[in-house]
């Protein structure tokens, strides 16, 4: 295996957390090669919280697989912290939509995962899992099991099994896809303001124009396979994220943008003569 | 005790949690009924009073050749797990075990491996060799199948998620493959165990001096009908008390294992 961790980089302090450059993809398929994803450049400045927005099969998530080097890709480079990308990279944490908590460990257990794997102290560790639980809302439930709980509690659990070795970069695979859209938003709104004050980088893939504008400093629009990057659109709200933003003309402004993109890109149509 | 529940709902209750002790019962009456009243000789089907009858005059050797026959379903079981686990890891890991030994395991299937209990008693002669061999044939193949669906049956992104941390071959395996795939691997135990009885008295059909097998033969020889049905009886009784101790090995295993109780939880703890 080739997989040795990295920690120690000097060099990286300066470089950004996420640099893509002219990355493309393309899978060789029963229906023939498959062009999913076609030259896309995009960088992500420390602390960013970015999101990626495209209709399904857009290569959103093959991009993210390519980043976090669990996929090769066809063409480009991409750099971690300023270190070519050439394997899984370890110094990251990453959600997918669903929640992969393994069903015979409790929820602490199922965090502490990650540590165990990794080779850390576990004591130590174990006082993080625990404090992060609690923010999350589970601090009454760290000894129960996945299937205990509800869909959104388990992705909480996931969302701190991601953070507790204190990575810089999360990587999330529409995270929030699996919830109904009560607790989506609550999900969202938390963990915004957790990855804010821990101070992480985010590259956040969704489906949803507003979820995206909602959380985000930039959003990339993405078009239809082979996935290009269309616009990136920087979001001018505050920093700090409230429910109420959601009423903001200038939030309308930009998700109105983002779906007149996808309107001249044929993904939404307009019903006619209705 | 309280005394809410009025006493018909109790009586209904007792009925329905000694259901299966009471259809016993009535077979069981039906059929002394039967033989008693209809007249048919005892060589061909005794009543169950005969049956009980043989077997009290005849505990001791019943409980000496049920001995052998049990030691010989648990070491070809034994020896099931023992091969089928390592071999079903194998099969998930290496290229060549799986796409080159796992067809030919799985056509080998179609061999009658009872067919082949004559033959190892020719190579290996009355011991208990050949039978313990003739259990383990037959019982290895579910063990070997379940253990690798549930070896490989872990979803991708789990996969993914461990390579992303860094996880080595043998984290994947010991913290999730393996737990995963306990479940699955009990199954087969239970399908194994109940196979592993059959072929054992298979063995000691073809040829031995003891076991179960050998005794019913010999009862068989002597028009001895009663005793057969005791050895019968016999060798039911011991397939389900190894049944159901795999059952128990599940529970044991669920305390530890969220999985296994979850498939326990809705499978009925000792199978149906």
């Amino acid at each position: 295996m080739t997989e040795v961790l990295r920690r120690t980089d000097p060099a990286g302090a300066a470089a950004p957390a996420v640099a893509v450059r002219g990355v493309s993809k393309r899978f060789a398929s029963r229906q023939g090669d498959v062009h999913a994803v076609d030259d896309v450049s995009l960088t992500l400045a420390r602390g960013e919280f970015v999101s990626i927005v495209g209709p399904s099969g857009c290569g959103k998530s093959t991009l993210l697989n390519m980043i976090a080097g669990l996929m090769p890709v066809s063409g480009g480079a991409i750099e971690i912290a300023g270190r070519p990308v050439t394997g899984p990279v370890h110094e990251l944490g990453i959600v997918f939509q669903q929640h992969l908590l393994l069903a015979w460990r409790t929820i602490l257990n199922n965090v502490m995962l990650q540590i165990e794997v990794r080779r850390l102290d576990r004591t130590r560790y174990a006082e993080r899992a625990k404090s992060l639980l609690g923010r999350v809302g589970l601090g009454d439930f760290v000894d129960r099991f996945p299937d205990e709980l509800s869909g959104g509690m388990n992705q909480r659990a996931a969302i701190v099994r991601a953070l507790i070795h204190d990575p810089e970069l999360i990587l999330m695979d529409e995270p929030f896809g699996a919830l109904d859209a009560i607790t989506r938003d609550q999900m969202g709104l938390d963990f915004h303001e957790l990855s804010r004050q821990e101070g992480k980088t985010v590259l956040f893939i969704t489906h949803s124009i507003s979820e995206a504008v909602f959380l985000s400093n930039r959003v990339v629009v993405m078009s239809p396979r082979p996935g290009r990057i269309e616009e990136v659109v920087a979001v001018e709200l505050p920093r700090e994220r409230h429910f109420a933003i959601r009423d903001e003309p200038e939030f309308a402004r930009h998700t109105r943008h983002i779906r007149q993109l996808f309107e001249r890109m044929g993904v939404l149509k307009e019903r006619r003569g209705a | 005790m309280n005394s809410s529940p009025p006493r018909a709902a109790a009586l209904v209750d007792l009925v329905d949690r000694f259901a299966v002790v009471l259809t016993l019962a009535a077979v069981v009456a039906a059929w002394e009924l039967a033989v008693d009243l209809g007249g048919i000789p005892r060589f061909v089907l005794p009543a169950p009073s005969d049956i009980w009858a043989s077997s009290v005059a005849h505990a001791g050797s019943l409980a000496a050749h049920s001995w052998v026959t049990l030691l010989e379903t648990l070491a070809g079981f034994g020896v099931s797990v023992a091969i089928g686990i390592p071999l079903a890891v194998l099969i998930v890991y290496s290229r060549f075990f799986d796409r080159v030994l796992y067809p030919i395991l799985v056509a080998s299937q179609a061999v009658p491996k009872v067919a082949l209990a004559p033959i190892l008693l020719v190579a290996l002669g009355y011991s208990i060799l050949p039978k313990i061999i003739v259990a383990f044939l037959i019982a290895f193949f579910p063990v070997v199948v379940n253990t690798v669906t549930g070896l490989a049956s872990v979803d991708r992104d789990t996969l993914n998620l461990m390579r992303s941390m860094g996880a080595s071959k043998v984290d994947v395996f010991l913290k999730v493959r393996f737990p995963h795939a306990v479940p699955s691997m009990i199954a087969g135990f239970k399908v194994a165990i109940a196979l592993a009885v059959v072929g054992a008295v298979v063995g000691e059909f073809v040829g031995s001096r003891s076991g179960l097998g050998y005794y019913l033969l010999l009862a068989t020889g002597n028009f001895d009908t009663p005793l057969v049905f005791a050895c019968v009886v016999c060798l039911t009784l011991m397939g389900i008390v190894l049944f159901y101790s795999v059952g128990l090995l599940e529970l044991a295993l669920a305390r530890w294992n969220r999985t296994a109780r979850r498939a326990a939880e809705t499978a009925g703890a000792f199978g149906s």
